[in-house]
C-alpha cells in the first residue's frame, strides 16, 4: 500500500504545479499521470478493502482533460471562450478523483477495524474539500471578470489545497509503512 | 462520511453553476466587433519633416484579444496605408520581441492603443481642412474592418511672415487636465475670430479661455502693445458616457487684426483629453451606447 501512495504522490506532485502548456512541462505532465496512475494500480492490487479501481478510470478522465485543455487553449480562446473555464473542470475532476482516493482510504481502515485513522483522513478529505472550493469560486470569478484580486486568492487557495493534499497522501504513506512493518514484525517470529 | 459527500456534491454543484453562469456572462459580455472611441482630433500634417509624430487611436475589443492592428486607411483619403502598431517603438532591439497580448484588461474586455506611425501624406494629396471620418482597419490575421473615427482635422502649418507679433513666454500642463499657454503681444492686437470646428464637438468636455473669457467673448478684445495673452484650458468629465469616453486633441487658432489691417494666427496646443480611468461597467454602458446610436 505504501509504494502506491508514494507513486500518488510524486504523481500529484507533477501534474498539481506544472501546466501542460510547454512542451517539457507537457511530458513531464504526462509522466505525473502514469505515475499517479500507477499509483492506483498498486493500491487497486494491494488493499484488502476498499474500491480504487474506478479510481483510475477517473484519474485517465483528469489526465485527458488536463492535457487537452492545456492544448487547446490558445488555439480555443477566442474562438471558443469558454475554454477559459477548464481549470475549473480539472479542479473539479481531481476532486473527485481525491476525494475517491480518501474516500477508499477511509473504507479500508474502517474495514480493518482503525477507526482512528479513518476519522483522522475523513477531516483531512473535508479540509482538502473546503480549500478546493474556496479556489473554484474564486477562481471562477477571475476567469469571469478578470478581477486581479479573486485571481490571487483563487490562485492562492488552489496551491495551499494542493500542498495540504500532498502532505495528506505522504501521511498515508507513512500510515501505511508502519501498519506494513508491524504487520512484518508480526509475522517474523512466528516464521 | 455523510457530512463529507454533503460538501462534496455542493461542491461540484458549485462548480457547475459557477462555470455555467460564467459561460452566459462570457457570451452577453462578447463584442462581435472592436469597438473604435470616438476621436475629436486637429492633426498636423507636417510636409516638410521626413518623420512625423505618431497619431494614437484607442479601441475597445475582447478581453485577450490576440489580433492587433497592423494598418489604417482613411477613407477620405484612398490608396494611402499608414502602417501602424499596438506596441509603442522599440528602443532596444529586445523591447520588439515582447509577444505578449497588448491592452489594459477590464472585466471582458481591453482596452488597446494604436500608434499610426509616421503621419504623413503624398505631396498629391490635398490635406489642408480635409476631415477625416471613417478608416479601414488591418489586423494582423488578415481581417479589416471600416470604422467610425469620429473627427480627425487635418490642417498644414500656416507659414509665418516675418512681423509675427507675439512673442511665446511660457506653457504648462498638467495631468489635472488643465493647461496654459502664455504671449506677450509685440503689437496691438485685436481679436477677431475664436472659431475651430471641433469646439462645438468639445462642449461639455473642454472649457478653454483667453484671459478668463470664453472664446467667444473674447472676440472684440484689444492687447496693447507688450500686454500678456493668456489661454488656459481645463478638461471636464463629460455629460454622458459618449462623451466621457471620447478622446479629443484640440489646437484652436485665434485670429488677429493689427492697427494696419493685417490678420495674424496664432494656434495653441496642449488641450488634450488625459489617460482616461475606464472600468468593466464603463466600457459596457459606452459599447451599449454607442449600439444604440447606430
Amino acid at each position: 500500500m505504501s509504494e502506491g501512495y508514494r507513486k500518488i504522490f510524486w504523481g500529484t506532485l507533477l501534474v498539481s504545479f506544472l501546466s501542460p502548456g510547454g512542451s517539457i512541462s507537457l511530458v513531464l505532465v504526462l509522466i505525473g499521470w502514469t505515475i499517479l496512475k500507477a499509483g492506483l494500480g498498486e493500491l487497486e492490487e494491494q488493499a484488502q478493502a476498499g474500491d480504487f479501481k474506478r479510481l483510475g478510470k477517473i484519474a485517465v478522465l483528469a489526465a485527458a482533460l488536463s492535457l487537452a485543455g492545456g492544448l487547446l487553449y490558445e488555439m480555443l480562446l477566442m474562438r471558443f471562450p469558454p475554454i477559459v473555464f477548464y481549470p475549473i473542470m480539472v479542479l473539479a475532476v481531481e476532486l473527485i478523483l481525491f476525494h475517491g482516493m480518501f474516500t477508499e482510504s477511509i473504507r479500508y481502515f474502517s474495514e480493518r477495524g482503525d477507526g482512528v485513522t479513518a476519522g483522522k483522513y475523513r477531516e483531512k478529505d473535508r479540509n482538502f474539500m473546503v480549500l478546493v472550493g474556496i479556489a473554484v469560486l474564486f477562481l471562477s470569478v477571475f476567469y469571469t471578470f478578470n478581477t486581479f484580486v479573486t485571481g490571487l486568492i483563487g490562485i492562492s487557495f488552489s496551491l495551499i489545497s494542493k500542498i495540504y493534499l500532498l502532505g495528506s497522501i505522504h501521511a498515508l504513506k507513512i500510515e501505511c509503512d508502519q501498519e506494513e512493518t508491524g504487520e512484518e514484525e508480526q509475522s517474523s517470529p512466528a516464521q | 462520511m455523510e457530512k463529507n459527500n454533503r460538501i462534496y456534491k455542493g461542491i461540484l454543484i458549485l462548480a457547475a453553476v459557477l462555470v455555467l453562469a460564467g459561460t452566459g456572462i462570457v457570451y452577453y459580455f462578447r463584442l462581435e466587433q472592436p469597438v473604435f472611441f470616438a476621436h475629436y482630433y486637429d492633426v498636423r500634417v507636417d510636409r516638410e519633416s521626413s518623420y512625423s509624430e505618431d497619431m494614437i487611436l484607442r479601441y475597445v475589443t475582447n478581453a485577450y484579444d490576440r489580433r492587433v492592428v497592423t494598418a489604417v486607411e482613411f477613407l477620405e483619403i484612398p490608396g494611402v496605408m499608414l502602417w501602424a502598431s499596438e506596441r509603442e517603438e522599440a528602443i532596444f532591439s529586445w523591447e520588439g520581441e515582447d509577444d505578449s497580448i497588448p491592452g489594459e484588461v477590464h472585466g471582458r474586455y481591453s482596452v488597446r492603443k494604436v500608434y499610426v506611425r509616421n503621419f504623413s501624406l503624398p505631396e498629391d494629396v490635398e490635406a489642408d481642412g480635409k476631415v477625416l471620418r471613417k478608416a479601414k482597419v488591418r489586423f494582423d490575421d488578415g481581417s479589416e474592418m471600416t470604422v467610425d473615427m469620429g473627427e480627425l482635422h487635418l490642417y498644414e502649418d500656416e507659414r509665418r511672415d516675418e512681423t509675427h507679433p507675439f512673442e511665446h513666454v511660457s506653457s504648462s500642463s498638467s495631468s489635472d487636465g488643465t493647461s496654459q499657454t502664455v504671449y506677450r503681444i509685440l503689437d496691438e492686437l485685436t481679436v477677431t475670430e475664436a472659431e475651430n470646428p471641433l469646439a462645438e464637438r468639445l462642449k461639455g468636455r473642454l472649457d478653454w479661455r483667453l484671459d478668463e473669457k470664453e472664446p467667444d467673448e473674447a472676440v472684440g478684445s484689444i492687447y496693447g502693445e507688450r500686454s500678456i495673452l493668456s489661454v488656459s484650458s481645463s478638461v471636464l468629465p463629460g455629460e454622458d458616457i459618449l462623451s466621457a469616453y471620447a478622446l479629443f486633441d484640440f489646437h484652436p487658432v485665434l485670429t488677429f487684426t493689427d492697427q494696419e489691417g493685417r490678420v495674424h494666427t496664432q494656434r495653441f496646443y496642449n488641450m488634450r483629453s488625459q489617460k482616461e480611468n475606464h472600468s468593466f461597467l464603463g466600457l459596457h454602458a459606452y459599447i451599449s451606447a454607442r449600439e444604440a446610436e447606430k
